[in-house]
């Protein structure tokens, strides 16, 4: 049979220049639109630029129980060291690494928190998407971009795509209300909400254990090896919990903690958070008053294994 | 592989070169191959269910057509098969489980067994085509289907096994005979759909979707002005959802040459009547319920009373098949009421041509069934119960959420709105066909555009895949 019959060389040909010539037109508006955008993120006081702005001697790392628990003037005044919180709103282990690889290429801390507990939870897995600016500009950001995705080199042909579901939190934070913590540390207020009290009465939380997701559970790992290269003490911590609790990866983090000796410290089970309306914003995570507290708890509990920095 | 994802789309550009490349008369062949590898990717071992539903149909259909003094007994045998496996995968838990609160209730110490089986996914879709097809030739409407290999791509065609449209036996069967040249104008109105799906789902579905969820995971928590907004939100994050996954599968199917059935016409910017909805709204399905059972149920009857009895079973019939749970089964009689208070009214017959009557009859329309998608969205009595009280008592702040995402949806929404305003009956793809190249092409540019910078690249899978 004549091939032609059935393919006419000429519909092909129109529909093949006018796709090219669409994704050519698309691509330069694309590229054209980048680059204001991408000076913008360069020049805004984001999350990650902040970190990357710090010189401190101690790190907070870990997502939103990391960010809004530590108070890193009380950590700092207690330990008579200085402390940078950079832990940041539903960001998982992959996220963490990345921010890390970025922040020792400028300065390295002497110690590290690291917050465990939430590291591989499945509704982190988009936190890599604030990592995609740095695509251009790293290439060990590259890297693992391209290790999370495998289709990563064709997403950004378009480098717009560096931006995906982040433009308007950008212009936000350049124009409107610009990162302001206190050392990175993000203080909540309010307290829980008395329906959160009665679900929480009533669920089994042991019931709700998530997959954890392999890739950031090897990246977990990879930036402890990455703390023991550069000679920086990393500590395990778990902070209260309005529930006691044990974090979802507590094998994993226990056996990675005995290997590697990191100290790992647990205050899931503490009466005095426990059960504690004052001190909570909901389950996961306390309000000002109780990260206060708890700082003060911890940083005399760190004291301990810090005496010799 | 998601419609939404790279992966799908480079698995449609291999399936469309070898589609292309090879002779006609192996085309077929591609399309089953591609098929099953979609499903296979999926979900592999439920491709057994699909292989066995194909093959007994294929078999019972040719024998309805052959042996007419047995075909009643072919139909039951296929009837059976195809509802008993719906009904095992689908409703089984559900039955088992009311029975056994009934036995409990009486002391009685039985405990009927349930299963933790996964649904397979389009058993919703590709079973009420079989019924269809089956349904079809014993009422001598169409020949029984000799090839199996189009048979089998009938009931797999990947861009409608996951969630329809409910295509129609006549309809199908005639394309697959038909030769597909390669075709600049399917090529352009598919990428159309394609595009105008995309946007919906990630533009405006997900970011809806983020929305609705945070504030009906803690009802108490919000504000009645909180829930009333999330109460209309929430018919046009299903909508858009689900017409865009239509749109996907209707402009992937036309890359391929076929024209599926049009699934929606801008139903919640055009209704003035709850029944003008139903026929804007999901319409395969609604058809296929008012083709294979309103119009039996009905035969030579004319009067009202089984008219109203008419639309309340297939209400019913959709209530239940969207979900194994009384929730489905109140959103369905709530339309049935709809639709019999309007028949009894005759508010469909009357036109709305005037501008505020018009304008006044499409925000009752609407308002009535964003009451109505709570029971669809809701899982319980409780939550609904939940809902109404916080709704009632509870004046408070306006929740924002992730501004990002608010403002992502609205302007999705009054993107989509204004667009949608000018299709009235038709496509997407056809009404802008109609327009000048520059006009197009902006259209084009913008929309992808907005989906790189505000769609969700990595959002949810599509609603309409758990039924």
């Amino acid at each position: 049979m004549d091939l032609h019959s059935y393919i006419s060389s000429s519909e092909v040909l129109r529909f093949l220049i006018k796709f090219i010539l669409f994704l050519l037109v698309f691509w330069l508006i694309s590229y054209l639109l980048f680059i204001p955008i991408n000076k913008i993120y360069f020049n805004t006081c984001t999350t990650i630029y902040s970190v990357l702005h710090s010189k401190g001697d101690i790190y907070i790392f870990g997502s939103s129980r990391a960010s809004h628990h530590y108070n890193s003037n009380i950590l700092s005044k207690n330990l008579g060291l200085s402390c940078y919180n950079a832990g940041s709103d539903g960001k998982n282990a992959t996220y963490q690494l990345g921010l890390l690889k970025m922040l020792l290429k400028n300065h390295k801390p002497k110690v590290i928190i690291y917050e465990v507990g939430d590291f591989t939870h499945s509704f982190d897995n988009n936190s890599i998407i604030y990592l995609y600016p740095y695509y251009f500009r790293d290439p060990e950001i590259k890297y693992m971009i391209k290790e999370d995705d495998k289709f990563a080199s064709l997403k950004f042909m378009f480098p717009l795509y560096a931006y995906n579901g982040q433009l308007l939190s950008i212009l936000k934070k350049r124009y409107l209300s610009p990162f302001n913590a206190i050392n990175g540390f993000q203080p909540l207020s309010g307290t829980i909400h008395p329906y959160l009290i009665e679900k929480l009465k009533h669920t089994n939380l042991e019931n709700n254990v998530e997959q954890i997701d392999e890739l950031a559970y090897n990246n977990f790992c990879e930036f402890v090896r990455l703390c023991k290269k550069y000679d920086i003490k990393i500590i395990f911590c778990y902070s209260p919990t309005f529930v006691p609790s044990v974090p979802e990866e507590f094998d994993l983090i226990s056996k990675l903690a005995k290997d590697e000796n990191i100290q790992f410290l647990i205050y899931s089970n503490n009466p005095i958070f426990n059960w504690n309306t004052k001190y909570f914003r909901d389950n996961g995570h306390l309000n000002s008053e109780g990260a206060d507290k708890y700082s003060e708890i911890v940083s005399s509990d760190l004291a301990h294994y810090l005496k010799d920095y | 592989m998601q419609f939404t994802s790279l992966e799908f789309f480079i698995f449609l550009a291999v399936v469309l070169f070898l589609y292309y490349v090879v002779p006609q008369k192996y085309r077929n062949y591609v399309i089953l191959f591609a098929s099953y590898y979609f499903y296979f990717s999926l979900k592999a071992e439920y491709i057994v269910i699909l292989i066995a539903s194909t093959l007994l149909n294929y078999i019972l259909g040719r024998l309805i057509e052959k042996d007419i003094v047995h075909k009643r007994l072919y139909l039951s045998i296929s009837l059976i098969f195809n509802i008993g496996i719906l009904f095992f995968f689908k409703y089984l838990n559900f039955f088992s489980g009311q029975l056994n609160l009934l036995f409990s209730k009486f002391s009685l110490n039985i405990n009927l067994p349930t299963h933790s089986l996964i649904l397979p996914i389009g058993i919703s879709y590709y079973t009420l085509m079989a019924i269809g097809y089956i349904l079809d030739v014993y009422w001598g409407d169409i020949p029984a289907q000799k090839n199996y290999i189009i048979f089998s791509n009938y009931l797999a065609f990947f861009p409608q096994i996951m969630s329809g449209p409910i295509g129609r036996a006549k309809s199908l069967f005639k394309q697959f005979n038909e030769k597909h040249p390669f075709l600049y104008v399917n090529m352009s109105n598919g990428l159309r759909l394609i595009l105008w799906g995309l946007f919906k789902k990630m533009v405006i579905a997900d970011p809806i979707g983020d929305y609705v969820n945070a504030v009906y995971n803690n009802i108490p928590m919000h504000s009645s002005l909180t829930l009333i907004f999330t109460a209309l939100l929430y018919p046009f994050q299903l909508y858009t959802d689900f017409s865009g996954y239509t749109d996907i599968a209707r402009g992937v199917a036309k890359l391929l040459g076929f024209n599926l059935m049009v699934n929606f016409r801008a139903p919640y910017v055009h209704s003035t009547s709850v029944t003008e909805f139903w026929h804007r709204y999901h319409i395969s399905l609604t058809s296929w319920l008012r083709e294979y059972i309103f119009y039996p149920f009905m035969g030579t009857h004319t009067e009202k009373k089984r008219i109203y009895e008419g639309i309340l079973l297939i209400f019913l019939i959709s209530g239940f098949w969207h979900g194994a749970s009384w929730m489905f089964i109140i959103w369905g009689l709530f339309q049935a009421f709809y639709l019999i208070s309007e028949e009894a009214l005759k508010i469909n017959a009357k036109k709305f041509i005037k501008f505020p009557q018009k304008q006044l009859h499409k925000i009752i329309t609407y308002l009535l069934l964003s009451f109505s998608f709570l029971f669809f969205r809701l899982p319980n009595m409780d939550s609904f119960n939940l809902f109404i009280k916080t709704l009632f008592g509870k004046p408070g702040p306006f929740y924002i959420g992730n501004l990002g995402t608010l403002c992502t949806f609205i302007l999705g929404l009054m993107i989509l709105i204004s667009i949608e305003l000018l299709l009235n009956k038709k496509q997407f793809d056809e009404w802008i066909g109609d327009k000048k190249p520059g006009f197009r092409y902006a259209i084009y540019l913008s929309i992808s555009l907005i989906i790189i910078l505000f769609g969700s690249i990595n959002g949810s899978s599509f609603i309409y895949f758990q039924f």
